[in-house]
């Protein structure tokens, strides 16, 4: 969605976001990707807690 | 109708194929239609049905009110708020020149009142409107011991019904009455096709029945939609319903839930009479039960029990095992040439060898659908199936069980 | 075009990457990926399609014309796996790879690894669901799982070899559903262009990221239960077998836990996309951007506390009833919300009639139908006529056949220019277009009427009083089938080529993903974005 898009009962301004642009630095880069990895496993980890929470149901 | 044209129009011109292709199609169908009947005989009835079957039962009658109230009620809330918006397609398009607005959510008093409105409506709808007379009619569903005259309890088993009267005491198998091959097309089929049984539940009307649940294998599903009911049969659990039947009459059901190869094939059948008849009914029951219990003591010749044991086949075997005993391997495994015909019958305790014929048919065996008999069959009928089972086929065993020796067994 | 991406340097691997198939077993590049997805599910799409045409054709007539009732077990339970977790969900997942980064402003996925490694995984379970049916040509094993989709035990415990690959497929298809949930929930959380704060994230990625959400939560549950079946059939457990002490209930319990929130999990990406289309083709923002992200979220948090609506036949205490029905008419309040933001979006725009605009307006109208009788369906006193009959397989399919798969051919057509640089023929769109709404209401409008007068679902023979019904859903079933060949001519032509397209493609289009070229470039935003 276009800047401004969102604003409620405001018209859009037509600001092209290429005007601001700035090149992605690769360590600003590689600082996403490993909070995203961090991140990731943690979920990973809540899905097999879950998965594991069935042994505790008796059979 | 003129909204629905300016719609069509919007895009006619682009999709002037369809009109042609659509013809086409119909076209073929036409020649087609006459070919069906003859294709296929028994198919000419037309029922075109648009809502439940008639009701007769207080479930069946509220149920079908409250049906038609929300089907009313979400009839109007579908042509609003769908008229609403084919006014704005026909009225907001570029072709026609509209400018667009450029709002992007509700401003000022006014328009969240209009914006809330539809909510408030729909909160109504649900929880007032929709939700009181549910809540009163699923009380009243729930509710199977209050004033109940009389038990039924109906055992779901693969892939038929026991009905067992436990205060009169009768017990019996309900299976499918409609013949292999009107199924398999090869004679005209009947009007109660696949609705039919050989034995069908008798219930008085005018009395309120407790109807008990349960299964033996899977679960299975007992509905007739004439009675407003539907529960399912669970193994090793006891559900329950009730009915109370205001009408005489023929209903007719089926198993609603998925339970293996013959599960379009096992209909329930109800046979609503007055009470006199029903007590008639069970006497005639009962008269019968006592001749077969007094026919497992006497000793039976060997044509005689497969004489009787083809026809349990029939009715109990066939759907798995198949007429030639040729089965359905691997899940259901041939009885000709069968290594368990073929064993003993007995050990040297004369108790039945394990994993035996005896063994097998009366105890079933665990994890596959081959059930066991041991309570749904008596003992004649256990005797004259093991019997028939171990001289046909090509089998030829020479051996008989005396329905005294399975008596023995209990 | 624009100046983001013609001032862009030359991506720096250009050239380097391997072609043929190496390059689409090793690509870890979004675009490479949400194509490969977008294939596979299309090609599922036809495979579970003729499935249900062979069942369509025995239903045609009473009586066992084609097949053997084990055969038709097995067929509509493999066709609904399929269409579910191997043409709907991969198509949903396709369209996130493609699309995600594009709006957010991300050059790739967070963890374009695991992406790669989420989308093999689907061919071999999609060869494992239906490798039984092979099998048992050979003479191997009794055919495919032959429970229906559902897996109830104890009839599972009891079913041959078909249940057990069907349970491995599951736990694969599983394992990619939550790696690229995973992915999607990371990307969302921390590529996103300066400047883009969560409110300000585009509908579809908050559709999405409520589904990654119900994925992580409810698929493990899934497992397990499957896992227990498993137990169950071969290693002597008891979990849902009343003679040891367990209970076949448990297993819809567990099952409907998940199988309730699959339902959003399949069509919350496509009311993510529907303001989309709805606003470019009205050309006017969204309308109530902030109401329907929070519509997201209650429907999200109410779909994993309802599951037991689809059992209500099953004999539930008198309270659980209760709750479970007033909790279920509950879900309709946020959907009224979308549907209000949905028609509010188009009012006073102006409108014109693509492709895409045409499937989402119907598509608004046959999921209001899908909607309404989910409304009704939640009532106890009238379900327990509904429940296992027609009325039901009618509800559903206008569910995730209108709701769900028309829901991606609107967005196919609308992305599709983007994606592939071309437009798409306009005139086969709307063919397509008119057969596909037009075939699919005489399929599953008669389906209604069939439940209402007592067809039970799932049998392979009916009464005769059901015949007409189900002749003319046949012939819904055969055109609707077969238009589809027209969609996959479409995609195929305006992928080989077509008239050229310019970043923007629709008139009305706004938001980040059109300020690139069509296609992309091979690294989307290689150059930040900044939302002010």
């Amino acid at each position: 969605m276009k800047p401004g898009n969102f604003q409620i009962g405001e018209p859009m301004p037509p600001a092209p976001p290429s005007a601001n642009a700035a090149a992605f630095s690769p360590a600003d880069l590689s600082a996403r990707r490993a909070a995203s990895r961090r991140l990731g496993w943690w979920l990973g980890a809540a899905v097999l807690a879950i998965y594991l929470l069935g042994l505790l149901i008796p059979r | 109708m003129t909204i629905t044209a300016h719609f069509l129009r919007e895009t006619a011109h682009c999709c002037a194929g369809i009109s042609s292709s659509s013809l086409l199609t119909w076209r073929h169908l036409r020649r087609l239609a006459p070919l069906a009947p003859a294709w296929l005989p028994g198919v000419a009835q037309a029922a075109y049905s648009f809502n439940f079957p008639e009701p007769v039962t207080p479930i069946a009658r509220e149920t079908l009110h409250i049906h038609n109230e929300f089907m009313l009620i979400i009839t109007v809330l579908f042509v609003v708020v769908f008229a609403i918006m084919i006014y704005s397609m026909i009225r907001h398009r570029k072709s026609v020149g509209h400018q667009a607005a450029r709002f992007s959510g509700p401003r000022g008093a006014l328009q969240w009142f209009w914006a809330l409105v539809p909510f408030a409506i729909l909160l109504f709808i649900d929880f007032v409107l929709m939700g009181i007379p549910a809540v009163k009619a699923v009380i009243n569903m729930e509710d199977t011991q209050t004033r109940a005259d009389m038990v039924l309890k109906v055992t779901g088993m693969q892939w038929k019904w026991q009905y067992e009267y436990p205060e009169a005491g009768i017990k019996f198998i309900s299976t499918l009455a409609t013949p292999r091959d009107q199924i398999a097309n090869a004679e005209a089929k009947g009007e109660h096709y696949l609705l039919e049984v050989d034995q069908p539940v008798v219930l008085p009307v005018g009395k309120k029945v407790r109807v008990l649940l349960t299964s033996t294998d899977v679960i299975h599903t007992w509905w007739v939609p004439q009675f407003g009911v539907k529960r399912d049969a669970i193994p090793g659990f006891l559900r329950e319903t009730w009915v109370l039947i205001e009408k005489p009459g023929i209903y007719r059901g089926q198993c609603a839930e998925l339970c293996g190869k013959d599960h379009g094939f096992m209909p329930v059948v109800v046979h609503a009479v007055p009470e006199p008849e029903y007590l008639a009914w069970v006497d005639s029951k009962k008269a019968e039960a006592k001749a077969a219990a007094g026919s497992s003591e006497r000793t039976w010749s060997k044509d005689e029990l497969i004489a009787a044991g083809k026809e349990v086949y029939e009715k109990q075997c066939v759907a798995c095992h198949q007429s030639e005993g040729q089965g359905l391997p691997p899940a259901f495994p041939a009885l000709a040439g069968s290594k368990v015909i073929a064993g003993p019958l007995f050990d040297m305790n004369g108790k039945p060898a394990k994993d035996g014929h005896v063994d097998r048919v009366m105890n079933g065996k665990a994890g596959t659908a081959m059930q066991a008999f041991r309570n749904t069959l008596s003992d004649v009928e256990l005797a004259a199936v093991i019997t028939f089972e171990r001289n046909s086929f090509g089998n030829q065993q020479g051996d008989m069980v005396q329905p005294a020796q399975i008596k023995a067994l209990r | 075009m624009n100046t983001a991406t013609t001032t862009q340097p030359t991506p720096h691997d250009a050239g380097h990457y391997p072609g043929g198939l190496m390059r689409w077993l090793t690509t870890t590049n979004h675009k490479d990926i949400g194509t490969m997805y977008l294939t596979f599910s299309l090609i599922m799409f036809f495979v579970g399609g003729l499935m249900i045409l062979a069942v369509r054709a025995e239903l045609f007539q009473p009586g066992l014309q084609l097949m053997q009732p084990e055969f038709f077990n097995q067929l509509i339970g493999v066709h609904a796996l399929v269409m579910i977790f191997a043409a709907l969900m991969p198509a949903a997942t396709g369209f996130a790879n493609w699309m995600l980064p594009l709006m957010i402003g991300a050059p790739d996925m967070a963890l374009p690894r695991l992406n790669n490694w989420g989308f093999w995984l689907l061919p071999p379970a999609a060869i494992l669901l239906t490798l039984p049916f092979t099998l048992a040509l050979f003479g191997i094993g009794d055919g495919a799982i032959a429970t229906g989709w559902t897996f109830y035990a104890p009839l599972s415990v009891q079913g041959g070899m078909g249940v057990d690959f069907a349970i491995l497929a599951v736990h694969i298809l599983g394992i990619s559903s939550i790696m690229g949930s995973i992915n999607i929930i990371v990307t969302i959380f921390n590529m996103r262009a300066p400047g883009m704060t969560m409110m300000k994230l585009p509908l579809f990625a908050w559709g999405w990221l409520i589904t990654a959400f119900l994925l992580i939560a409810t698929l493990p549950v899934l497992a397990g239960a499957v896992t227990m079946l498993l137990t169950d059939r071969h290693f002597g457990t008891h979990f849902f077998d009343a003679a040891g002490g367990g209970d076949p209930i448990l297993f819809q319990h567990l099952f409907w836990f998940f199988g309730h929130p699959e339902v959003y999990i399949l069509l919350l990406p496509v009311w993510g996309l529907m303001p989309h289309v709805l606003a470019t083709f009205s050309r006017k923002p969204t309308y109530g951007y902030k109401a329907q992200v929070y519509s997201f979220i209650a429907i999200g948090l109410l779909s994993v506390v309802v599951w037991a609506h689809h059992f209500f036949t099953a004999g539930l205490p008198v309270p659980a009833l209760f709750y479970f029905m007033f909790s279920t008419m509950a879900i309709s309040l946020p959907l009224a919300v979308l549907f209000f933001c949905w028609i509010a979006t188009m009012w006073k725009g102006a409108m014109s009639f693509e492709t895409p605009m045409l499937f989402a307006v119907v598509f608004i109208v046959l999921f209001g139908i899908a909607g309404l009788t989910g409304l009704i369906l939640a009532d106890v006193a009238a379900d327990a006529q509904y429940h296992h009959s027609y009325f039901v397989v009618a509800h559903f399919h206008y569910a995730l056949f209108a709701g769900g798969i028309m829901g991606v051919m609107t967005g196919v057509y609308y992305w599709l220019p983007k994606w592939t640089g071309h437009m798409y023929s306009e005139k086969l769109g709307k063919l397509h277009f008119w057969l596909t709404v037009i075939s699919f209401n005489l399929t599953f409008m008669p389906q209604f009427f069939l439940g209402l007068a007592g067809m039970p679902r799932r049998i392979p023979d009916y009464a005769l009083q059901f015949a007409e019904f189900n002749a003319m859903s046949t012939v819904g079933a055969f055109i609707l089938g077969l238009s589809q060949l027209i969609f996959a001519w479409n995609i195929w032509c305006c992928v080989r080529g077509g008239p050229k397209v310019d970043g923007r493609v629709w008139e009305g289009a706004e938001g980040l993903e059109w300020e690139l070229s069509s296609p992309p470039p091979h690294h989307s935003w290689e150059t930040q974005p900044v939302i002010k």
